[in-house]
This record gives structure tokens, C-alpha cells and sequence, in this order.
């Protein structure tokens, strides 16, 4: 050991407070079983809180401390719970609104187009649009004048953009074909499931 | 194992209570963690592999981590290792002795709270590098390294004030 450590050794160290000696001693010399040593450690985590030492802390320290760790997990635990259950509440109120909708007539959503028993399109704005002259541009270019007249004739415009468009596209694309073909448009034989099988067929016939 | 358990207690109750301290930063909480340390080490039903000496040294840094981090401390002031600087040291014969081990007192106060578990372990608990790595889950060689960095930096700065 060099000089330096000596002098280490010589430091005295801080003597622990008169009350360690007795509490150590008598957890060392009172008889008990591991059952009761468990219990024993459940007790010093308890008096860990409330003991000098905890106070001290609390002292010492700025925020003082808050609840102890088992507290913070039943919280954690608590509020996973929660969400879990909000989850599953929410997706079964979401599976069960449709069909309650249609106790009602379908949603406005469901009312503003469907298709008819001969397979032609059907909605609250035929009588609006069908007649409706065909813009000269391209379907998918945004036009500000249609735009216009959905916010003055209150449709739904942006907020249910992909609907509106291929509603608008469908209906147009309809009458363009009708007037190309002059056949009756069938909207079976050329849409399927994919509203945008439509605005393909309009493209493919220069719409 | 209680009678040796006692035996280590009275042997190194200081040191022990240095490690806590050195961990938890505050008195009352050091002593808090020996306490529970012992009363888990009775309800050992198996004598631990290795030396005694080190696993009671294990088993009260294992307390003191725990009791910081039960009330989510801080450790924003840290309580010195050493007696009052008033209370003389019997080796302390003379003042420029006192003077510097006053002065050894704050440097290693102001290492880091693992170097100075190393300290407390190797020169007053007089554990080996081995069992002081078992302890610290550090490898010897990274612990020896350690402390002779230190040993040489605390030479260097009573030097450079003297």
C-alpha cells in the first residue's frame, strides 16, 4: 500500500447515527423463518418511507419525492388498461353503427348514391347534376368553378373529397359516354367494385 | 451464517455505511439500506459462493440502489464520506497534516459516485479487485484500472496545491 492510500486509510470515515447498530443487530439476532425474512424486507420497504432516512431525502432534496414505485406501476398498469378497453369499446361502437344507421334509412353517406335494380346510378343529385354540361377538362383537374358551385349549392367538397370526385366523375363521365355512344349508359358493365373503374372506361373514351 | 453475518457488521459497519452513503448521497438513506440489506441477508437459507465479506458488500449497494430508486431521488447534494473535519484524526499529528488530509477529505468527496464506491472498497473494506468487480458488475481489470487512475490523480492534485 503506497503512502497515499495510507493516508486514505487514516481519513475517518462518518460513523452511521446510534440507531443503525440496534435496528442491524436485532434483524441479525431475532429468530425467523424466510417467511417472516420477507416480511421483515416488506417492512423495511414500508419504513423506508416514513423512516429518518426517507425524511432526510425529502429534506435534502427539491421536488420532494412522490409515491413509491408500486403505486407508479398499478397507475401505469391502470391507465393500459383503460386504453385498452376505450379501444375496444370504440371499434365495437364502430362495427355496430352502420348497421344502426341503416335502422334509419342509411347514412347520408349511404343515401347520396346507389345503384338501381337495371344497374343505373342513382342519387339525391340527379336531378342537379345529371343535366349538368360536362366540363372541358380533364376529370381529375381540380376546377374552381365546380368547386364554387358545390360550396354555394352546400355539398360536401373537400371533406369528402375522394366520394365527391368520383360521384361527379361518374355521373359526367355517364353522359359523355351516353352522347359518344348513344347507347344507354349501364353502370354495371362498367363499374365494378373500384369506383375508379369508371373514370378508367371515361379516359379510355377521351373523357 | 447470522454469527458471521454480525461479525462483518462489526467489522465494517463503517465502510458499509460509506457505500450506501456513497450510492444514496444522504445519511438517513445509507442507513436505511444496510438495515434492509441485513434483513435480507438472514433470509438467506444458503451460505453465498465467494467470499461472505463481499457479498454483504454486494447485497448493501443493491439496497442502496433500491432505496434510490423506491422514492425516485436525486441526487442533488451528496453528504461527505468523512467524519467532521473538526474532529481530529489520532494519525493527524501535526496541522499540515491535518491540513491535507483535509484537503484529501474534498478531492475524493468530489469523485464520482463509482470511484468512490471503489475507494470505500478497496482501502476500507479491503476487498480484492475481483470482489470488488463481482460487486459493481465491472470487470477486475476495468476496476484496477480505475483506482490506480484515481490514486494517480488524487497524488497529482495534493501536489499541484501544496
Amino acid at each position: 500500500m503506497n503512502e497515499l492510500e495510507q493516508r486514505i486509510r487514516e481519513l475517518m470515515l462518518r460513523e452511521p447515527s446510534d440507531t443503525l447498530d440496534p435496528r442491524v443487530l436485532s434483524a441479525l439476532r431475532c429468530p425467523m423463518d424466510q417467511g417472516s425474512a420477507a416480511i421483515a424486507a416488506r417492512e423495511s420497504d414500508r419504513a423506508a418511507q416514513t423512516s429518518s432516512g426517507a425524511e432526510n431525502a425529502r429534506l435534502v432534496n427539491s421536488p420532494p419525492m412522490n409515491e413509491p414505485t408500486r403505486m407508479r406501476r398499478g397507475n401505469l398498469s391502470g391507465m393500459i388498461s383503460g386504453l385498452v378497453a376505450t379501444l375496444v369499446i370504440g371499434m365495437a361502437i364502430g362495427n355496430g353503427l352502420p348497421s344502426f344507421w341503416s335502422g334509419f334509412g342509411g347514412s347520408p353517406t349511404d343515401r347520396s348514391s346507389s345503384t338501381s335494380a337495371d344497374g343505373t346510378v342513382l342519387s339525391v343529385h340527379d336531378a342537379d347534376i345529371g343535366d349538368a354540361e360536362f366540363p372541358n377538362r380533364h376529370p381529375m383537374m381540380p376546377d374552381l368553378s365546380l368547386q364554387l358551385r358545390d360550396a354555394l349549392q352546400n355539398r360536401p367538397t373537400a371533406g369528402s373529397q375522394f366520394v365527391e370526385s368520383s360521384y361527379l366523375s361518374a355521373i359526367a363521365g355517364a353522359s359523355l359516354w351516353e352522347r359518344q355512344n348513344g347507347e344507354k349508359f349501364n353502370v354495371t358493365t362498367h363499374v365494378s367494385d373500384r369506383r375508379f373503374d369508371l373514370c378508367r372506361d371515361c379516359h379510355r373514351v377521351g373523357g | 451464517m447470522r454469527p458471521e453475518l454480525e461479525q462483518i457488521y462489526r467489522q465494517h459497519r463503517q465502510a458499509l455505511f460509506s457505500l450506501a452513503l456513497t450510492i444514496t448521497g444522504c445519511a438517513g438513506l445509507a442507513e436505511d439500506a444496510v438495515h434492509e440489506a441485513f434483513v435480507r441477508l438472514c433470509g438467506l437459507q444458503e451460505q453465498p459462493s465467494g467470499r461472505l465479506v463481499a457479498y454483504v458488500f454486494a447485497a448493501v449497494r443493491n439496497a442502496a440502489v433500491d432505496c434510490c430508486r423506491r422514492i425516485r431521488r436525486e441526487r442533488t447534494v451528496v453528504e461527505t464520506l468523512f467524519a467532521d473535519a473538526t474532529t481530529p484524526s489520532p494519525l493527524a499529528t501535526d496541522a499540515a497534516n491535518g491540513e491535507l488530509a483535509e484537503r484529501l477529505r474534498r478531492e475524493i468527496d468530489l469523485l464520482d459516485e463509482s470511484t468512490r464506491a471503489i475507494i470505500v472498497m478497496k482501502i476500507f473494506g479491503e476487498l480484492t479487485f475481483d470482489e470488488i468487480g463481482s460487486v459493481l458488475n465491472t470487470p477486475a481489470a476495468t476496476v484496477a484500472t480505475r483506482y490506480r487512475r484515481t490514486m494517480m490523480t488524487l497524488e497529482e492534485r495534493l501536489r499541484r496545491d501544496q
